[in-house]
């Protein structure tokens, strides 16, 4: 029997409708696939590709693999293995220009519309920073990575997914990684999730900078509580 | 696997105006339907808010809303907005922190990243959020106000929801996709929920009923491990393991924002209106479940209707400058 189609008709019409008006150059995305141990949202994730790919040809996916060896290679120089908890290595989504801009898990239910709003943004190279919040991204120059725990019927987390994201896009020492709660239990469990959206801030080395639950929608006090925990973490 | 394919969420960062007829505080049913009005009226209008859709994100379908059938509660929070943008309505995603009266006809809205503006009106449509149970425990990891949220990290667990209405039960519902046991406590023998409801969960085999109880503590470590039940009868002390706790006894009205301008409520906070969405202090509006109004029924359609009334008041005002 035929898989069903993720997409109905009307959803393409709109989606090509949106690739067309929206896409100028081609956005390039890194796909890792687990299918060892996230076998069927890996599967997922597959599909969801191929069909996104036959509705413009300004998006392209790279499939990797995770059993092969070269790939894990690929991804831990990339620091991409970060769930150690759970030794889970996908589905992880990555944009090619802006490897800070990652999706641990599939972006779907709230966070998709996110995730097409990233390939519009890279498409075009303009980002949803405000001149406020450039300023105070300006002034955090370590490593960091910002984990944004959500799950797919969360209205609030994809605000900040989305701010992460454009965060890492203008700044390469930041990283803003969506993980999908229900995808990466062990990882959650590790970082005590229990109500979302719940956001981990780490440095380098991995360890946390500052953790908090809730919607936090102003980038530019987002901003502010990256720079205090650096700060706090610097006394 | 559900995929939105659109969100309220993307900003334009233009630089906003600082003078405006009609500054709507909140972004939910109310302060969208105000909005949509005053662009209607040509009023040069303004949205603050910290979310688009307020409680309607969390629900998951709304059926009691006329002439829209079974729709999700971010959905239609995503058509209210769409609806106003038509009319040039701007939104800020921000908190506002303060109002203060400029002179005796505008306002000043500061909001949390330093902003400043003045508007002629300013309608509070800032809605309500869930009570807070108030017991030891309550801030612990695991307590939820939000099951829409928070039930697809529950997989398998043990859950308990408290209160008797429709949003306990909604939150039941909603849990019972993913846990493997959802227990509703209820202070009292019989529910508040409406029957289509109640019938409906009491045929769910995952879903339990414990009734003339109260959670007096809440325990654990890091997380939620067990409520201590009291029973509203003969007060004898239970316990319960349990991995989540959800909370929906009812709502309390967001109204801290008006305290400092002298606005009239009732005790529980809610800002008196009259039919017109006025309050007692001139250019000072308010809307939806944030007012005492309309027969103490908190509904879209009801906060929707008193935007629309909030707007034509708005509208007057400006043009006649009588309160």
């Amino acid at each position: 029997m035929a898989e069903e189609k993720i997409f109905s008709e009307e959803d393409i019409k709109s989606l090509k409708d949106m690739f067309d008006k929206s896409l100028k150059d081609t956005v390039e995305i890194d796909l890792y696939l687990d299918y060892e141990k996230n076998k069927e949202t890996s599967e997922f994730a597959k599909r969801l590709s191929e069909e996104l790919i036959k509705l413009t040809d300004k998006i392209k996916f790279n499939y990797y693999d995770t059993k092969d060896s070269k790939v894990l290679e690929d991804m831990n120089s990339k620091k991409l293995l970060i769930d150690k908890y759970g030794n889970r290595k996908g589905p992880i989504f990555v944009f090619k220009k802006y490897y800070g801009a990652i999706y641990y898990g599939i972006p779907s239910g709230e966070e998709f519309p996110i995730f097409l709003e990233d390939i519009i943004h890279i498409s075009n190279n303009n980002f949803d920073i405000d001149g406020a919040t450039a300023k105070k991204l300006d002034s955090i120059n370590k490593n960091i990575d910002i984990y944004v725990f959500v799950t797919p019927t969360c209205p609030y987390c994809p605000y900040m997914t989305h701010n992460s994201h454009q965060f890492a896009m203008v700044k390469s020492n930041i990283r803003g990684i969506m993980i999908e709660s229900y995808e990466f239990p062990e990882f959650s469990e590790h970082y005590k999730v229990y109500g979302v959206p719940h956001i981990t801030i780490v440095d380098e080395n991995s360890d946390t900078l500052t953790e908090w639950e809730g919607m936090l929608p102003e980038p530019e006090m987002f901003a502010d509580r990256i720079r205090e925990a650096i700060e706090q973490k610097v006394k | 696997m559900e995929l939105k394919l659109s969100t309220n969420i993307i900003k334009d960062n233009k630089e906003l105006d600082k003078e405006w007829d009609t500054i709507i505080i909140g972004g939910g049913p109310a302060g969208y339907s105000a909005g949509l009005y005053c662009g209607r009226y040509k009023l040069k209008t303004l949205i603050i808010t910290k979310d688009i859709g307020g409680l309607l994100n969390e629900t998951d379908i709304i059926d009691d809303y006329p002439a829209v059938e079974n729709i999700t509660g971010p959905e239609l929070a995503r058509r209210f907005k769409s609806h106003a943008d038509k009319y040039n309505v701007s939104t800020l995603l921000e908190t506002v922190t303060r109002i203060e009266k400029k002179d005796d006809e505008n306002f000043i809205v500061y909001t949390s990243t330093g902003k400043e503006f003045i508007s002629k009106v300013v309608i509070i449509a800032t809605g309500s959020q869930r009570k807070r149970l108030g017991v030891p425990g309550e801030n612990l990891k695991g307590v939820s106000y939000c099951a829409e949220c928070d039930a697809p990290l529950f997989k398998d667990k043990i859950v308990g929801v408290i209160g008797g209405g429709n949003s306990a039960f909604h939150d039941a519902e909603v849990l019972a996709q993913h846990a493997k046991e959802v227990y509703i406590i209820h202070r009292r023998d019989e529910f508040k929920a409406d029957p289509v409801y109640i019938e409906e969960l009491k045929n769910n085999e995952k879903i339990k009923f414990i009734l003339n109880k109260v959670v007096s503590e809440i325990k654990g470590h890091e997380k939620v491990e067990e409520v201590t039940l009291q029973d509203t009868k003969t007060n004898e002390k239970t316990t319960l393991k349990l991995d989540g706790l959800f909370i929906a006894i009812g709502l309390t009205p967001l109204s801290e924002i008006v305290k400092d301008l002298n606005v009239n409520t009732d005790p529980a906070g809610h800002i008196i209106v009259n039919d017109c969405s006025k309050t007692n202090v001139k250019g000072l509006l308010a809307a939806g479940d944030v007012t005492n109004q309309i027969c103490n029924l908190r509904q879209i359609v009801t906060a929707a209707a008193q935007g629309t009334t909030a707007a034509l008041s708005a509208f007057l005002y400006i043009k006649t400058k009588k309160w």
